[in-house]
């Protein structure tokens, strides 16, 4: 990517990450029996990260954007390995076939009524996310462990669900001032994010129908609500795979550009 | 009935005169209690009633599109683009997105814009990087001034202004958000580079400097409109007495008054500062009458006198009615207010009816309370100033009498002038223009419209499919006839979005800056542009592509320009979309509204209220005269005086140029309520002379003759209250001290000169006649 006139802290590869394995766990940790005792923050945000990287991952999700009196319901399919994704819209039909590559640093749209990718520049982090009210950073949650001081603040029962609490502060640049978050302490799945802007509670992730994948734990539902109260963001899934045998050409402008 | 209430009313002040000031201070302390409350409302939002159409419309538009506009800052420079200007406008842009309560700040620094660059698509800053060369300088200039959707926006053509545009969040109170705002602002105006000045103007921030400007005229016309009226009272009836009594009721109906607002929630607007103005001089002259027969009788019963309670008694029955009466009529021309359908004079006008109501009240309990209870507390009539001052409307009246001719051409001259005066009269519902040029905020306003068209933006909603790529064309195609209007700036709209984003995507070729041609193509334009977020997308379109937002700026200078605009925008939306009922048909709705568009709405509502509240505020009246004299052509002759007074104040509107607001709208009403006591007075005064059996020609001179004193002071009251607010900081406040000092002018004037020509001409032609029963009131017939 060229260089810009004024940089932006980018991350391309998060629109893919979005989408799920950001609040995956691995199902077998907390399968595996009682709740470890005393576990130190980090210990926990292992867990939650431990097999977030898997090989690869399909799925598919609508996206609800929810804004006043309006909503748009938008139906994708995303294909990701490794820094690798395709994103491509199913629903609504006018915009079925839009897609998005991903590559690294790269990333290029492909619009049918276009008939030809286009490369794409990066979004900012704190940009909102396709018009959601996620934002790519919260997306690209890789990075809870090394961008953020963490420490346990308690354990409470969220939803009749043990979790622990877990107090983060950014250490580098970032959005939030701190977030709040709840983990099951048994799936270590996260449950619960709120997201503090300098000390305000400015919106709040809600992770729920946690279900068993592939030997991990995924959160189906994602709302994320902010404080005011006016409009949400519900992602949904329908269908998530692990680790499915994905072809080399499928991250290609070809795959792309042929609408697969 | 009336004397019997009259009666244990005395025998109540008589026998428990402290019950009564013990009574009056406790609900002082009640009512009072509720001005912790009082709040302002000065947005001409607030002037209109609940459930009006066009304050619906603009709520809509405001909550489908996540607020509207209504802080903006104009930086201005020899020139915007040179590197120190543009260094200030970020500088300034990034310290207002700081304010609390700010919900998007927009300025050239800061606006982002869908681009392709280097061969990449990307969504970035309009401005990248500040330029630093002349040669970076020129370049960004003409990439600016090339590009439609810039040129003359947030930069003016002439390069000398740029625009910061602040929305507050939909539920932050905006004028305090614009409070913050013009205190963010202050550091940074010492920071702007020499040549450079900083100006913030939008219907938010008219707000907050009117209701700054509101609180300093409470704070300096009461004080002052006191101490003058305090003065007239003691050059006229002199003593403590004479002067603290009256001033003490008006002091206290001011009080009430106010604190009443506070309990019922009832805001103070620009009308606010009259109020006081209204209670204190026209309220004294309650408490005038009440003293000075106070003090006659007293004389006449000599000092230390057994028959106090028929002191009290005799002072209330000869002074009570005819002040009630006055009072009544007052209250009747206020109320009349109450039919007008801006809600802000409904509320004037009730509540000045209940403020005058408070110092009728006080004028027959407080003040015989007081006086009571402290023997000698009266006034001190017979002052040199004082006899003059009775002999002034005498010596008009004979002066009158000895040249009829004079009078009734002068009096068909005057109707003359003023009715040629009628078809001049402008109307002007923008508050801007009641702060005169030189004030900062009007200044600021002023200098946008000029540079930009108007601090405050049309708005045009489209409800319909707008993916249905016919709408967006209709809807290109109306903007690009807005865009063709001299009057009308800059409009912006979906339309420019997608244009953009599809020459974009089609390597910058400008071929294909046009709406897309297919639904799909609307569709995937869309989800690209809200690829970044919502920022570029929401203004101009709902998120389910149900609504688009068309927005502009009319040459908003004067009224008549703005009608002018606006007129063109309706005929573009019929052109474009259609008849209302064709559109319907296609499920497309097509709303019009914005600040111009109220402000329009505001001034055909100013010309019906005063339609309206002067035909009440005179069916009141005339009901009055007539209850008074019981006779339909001694009622019609007695409102003659207010007719004249009325017509005045309007040929002084058509010949001055001065406009009809919504404060000058009042003139009428206040001039009828007050300008009717004169000739109350004048009446009453001839009425007793013939029913003590005089001839006309004497009662008509004894009419004037007797309530000589009564008659100038009341109006030197009232005039001298009114022109206190010449004062004040709005323009039309100042007017209307002026109008309202002239209309009690010529009704003092008719009343004693006009009145008695005209019972002259009436009465005269059965002068042997007896007095005809129905003359007396039944006040009068023990």
């Amino acid at each position: 990517m060229l260089p810009h006139a004024r940089p932006h802290p980018r991350v391309s590869t998060s629109i893919l990450i979005v989408v799920l394995t950001c609040l995956t766990a691995a199902a077998g940790a907390g399968a595996a029996g009682t709740a470890p005792a005393g576990l130190s923050a980090e210990q926990i945000l292992d867990r939650v990260e431990e097999n977030l990287q898997g090989e690869s991952r399909q799925s598919m999700q609508t996206m609800t954007i929810v804004s006043g009196t309006s909503e748009v319901v938008r139906s994708l399919e995303i294909f990701s390995r490794d820094d690798d994704a395709l994103v491509r819209f199913t629903e609504p039909a006018d915009v079925a076939g839009t897609a998005l590559l991903v590559r690294g640093e790269d990333m290029w749209l492909y619009m049918p009524v276009v008939g030809r990718a286009r490369r794409i520049a990066g979004s900012q982090k704190s940009g909102s996310f396709m018009g959601s009210h996620f934002t790519y950073d919260d997306m690209s949650a890789m990075g809870y462990q090394e961008d953020h001081h963490a420490e346990v603040v308690g354990v409470e029962t969220l939803d009749a669900v043990r979790a622990y609490k877990l107090s983060l502060t950014p250490t580098g640049e970032s959005a939030y001032s701190s977030l709040l978050m709840w983990v099951d302490a048994e799936r270590f799945a996260i449950l619960r994010i709120d997201f503090f802007e300098e000390g305000d509670l400015v919106k709040t992730l809600h992770a729920s129908d946690v279900r068993a994948v592939d030997g991990r734990w995924v959160p189906f539902r994602l709302e994320m609500v902010p404080s005011s109260g006016k409009g949400k963001t519900v992602i949904q899934i329908q269908q998530v795979r692990f680790d499915v045998p994905v072809d080399d050409g499928l991250f290609s402008v070809r795959t792309l550009e042929r609408g697969r | 009935m009336e004397v019997l209430t009259i009666g244990s009313l005395a025998r109540l002040l008589e026998r428990h005169p402290r019950w009564v000031l013990a009574a009056v201070l406790l609900l002082t302390i009640l009512f009072g209690w509720g001005i912790k409350d009082l709040r302002f409302a000065t947005d001409v939002k607030d002037f209109f009633p609940e459930g009006d159409p066009e304050l619906e419309a603009y709520n809509q538009v405001a909550e489908r599109f996540g607020g509207i506009a209504s802080i903006v800052v104009a930086l201005e420079a020899p020139d915007i683009f040179e590197p120190r200007a543009l260094r200030s406008i970020d500088r300034v842009t990034a310290r207002l997105t700081e304010v609390a309560g700010v919900r998007t700040v927009r300025s050239l620094t800061n606006v982002e814009e869908l681009r392709a660059h280097d061969g990449f698509l990307e969504v970035a800053p309009l401005v990248g990087r500040l330029p630093e060369t002349p040669q970076e300088v020129e370049a960004l200039a003409a990439r600016i001034e090339s590009d439609p959707l810039y040129a003359g926006n947030l930069v003016s053509t002439d390069r000398q202004a740029a625009l910061i545009l602040v929305q507050p969040e939909p539920d932050a109170d905006a004028a305090e958000v614009a409070d913050r705002i013009a205190r963010a602002l202050e550091p940074e105006r010492g920071l702007l580079p020499e040549g450079m000045t900083a100006h913030l103007a939008g219907m938010a921030v008219l707000n907050r400097a009117s209701s700054d400007a509101i609180l300093r005229d409470l704070r300096l016309l009461v004080p002052a409109i006191l101490v003058l009226i305090g003065l007239i009272l003691w050059i006229s009836l002199g003593g403590r007495g004479g002067v603290l009594l009256p001033l003490s009721t008006v002091a206290l109906s001011v009080v009430w008054t106010f604190g009443l607002m506070g309990h019922l929630g009832v805001p103070v607007s620009q009308l606010g500062a009259v109020i006081p103005v209204l209670l204190i001089s026209v309220g004294s002259a309650y408490g005038i009458h009440m003293t000075a027969r106070y003090h006659q009788e007293a004389g006449k019963l000599g000092p230390g006198s057994a028959a106090r309670g028929r002191l009290l008694h005799n002072v209330l029955r000869h002074v009570g009615s005819a002040v009630i009466l006055a009072g009544l009529t007052t209250m009747a021309g206020f109320a009349a207010n109450a039919f007008t359908p801006i809600v802000r004079i409904t509320e004037f006008g009730l509540t000045t009816a209940f403020g005058v109501g408070v110092a009728l009240l006080l004028s027959i309990t407080w003040v015989p309370a007081l006086q009571a209870w402290i023997p000698g507390a009266g006034a001190r009539p017979g002052t040199r100033a004082a006899r003059w001052m009775d002999s002034v409307p005498a010596r008009v009246g004979a002066h009158a009498r000895r040249h009829r001719g004079v009078v009734l051409v002068t009096t068909m001259t005057v109707v003359l002038v003023s009715l040629a005066g009628l078809g001049r009269v402008r109307t002007e519902s923008d508050f801007i223009a009641f702060f005169p040029p030189g004030n900062p905020t009007r200044d600021a306003f002023d200098f946008i419209a000029h540079e930009f068209g108007g601090a405050d933006t049309l708005e045009v909603m489209v409800e319909g499919d707008i993916q249905d790529p016919e709408l967006l064309g209709r809807i290109a195609a109306f903007q690009e006839e807005l865009s063709r209007n001299p009057l009308i700036y800059n409009p912006m709209s979906v339309a420019d979005l997608l244009a953009r984003a599809q020459r974009v995507m089609h390597f910058d070729d400008p071929q294909w800056e046009r709406v897309p041609e297919t639904r799909a193509g609307v569709a995937q334009y869309l989800l690209l542009l809200s690829f970044e977020g919502q920022d570029l997308l929401e203004p101009v379109i709902t998120l389910d592509g149900s609504a688009a937002r068309i927005q502009a700026r009319v040459q908003a200078l004067d009224g008549q320009t703005r009608r002018e605009a606006l007129a063109a925008v309706e005929q573009a939306v019929r052109r474009h979309f259609g008849a209302a009922p064709a559109r319907e048909a296609e499920g497309v709705r097509v709303t019009v509204t914005g600040t111009p568009v109220l402000l329009e709405a505001l001034e055909r509502m100013i010309v019906r209220s005063q339609v309206v509240s002067l035909a009440a505020a005179f069916v009141a009246i005339f009901v009055v005269m007539f209850l008074l004299t019981r006779s339909l052509v001694h009622a019609l002759l007695t409102t003659v005086p207010v007719g004249l007074a009325v017509l005045v104040s309007f040929g002084t509107l058509g010949w001055t140029g001065i406009p009809l607001d919504i404060v000058t709208a009042l003139v009428a009403s206040i001039a009828i309520g007050i300008g009717i006591d004169y000739s109350i007075h004048v009446y009453s005064r001839y009425r007793e002379a013939r029913r003590s059996g005089q001839g006309v020609d004497a009662a008509v001179q004894e009419a004037v003759t007797g309530p000589g004193l009564a008659l100038f002071v009341n109006a030197a009251a009232v005039v001298t209250g009114f022109m206190v607010l010449l004062a004040s900081a709005f323009r039309p406040l100042q007017y209307l001290g002026v109008l309202v000092a002239l209309t009690m002018v010529t009704s003092l004037l008719a009343a004693v000169t006009v009145v008695p020509a005209l019972l002259h001409v009436v009465d005269g032609r059965r002068a042997a006649a007896p007095t005809p029963a129905g003359m007396a009131s039944p006040a009068e017939r023990k």
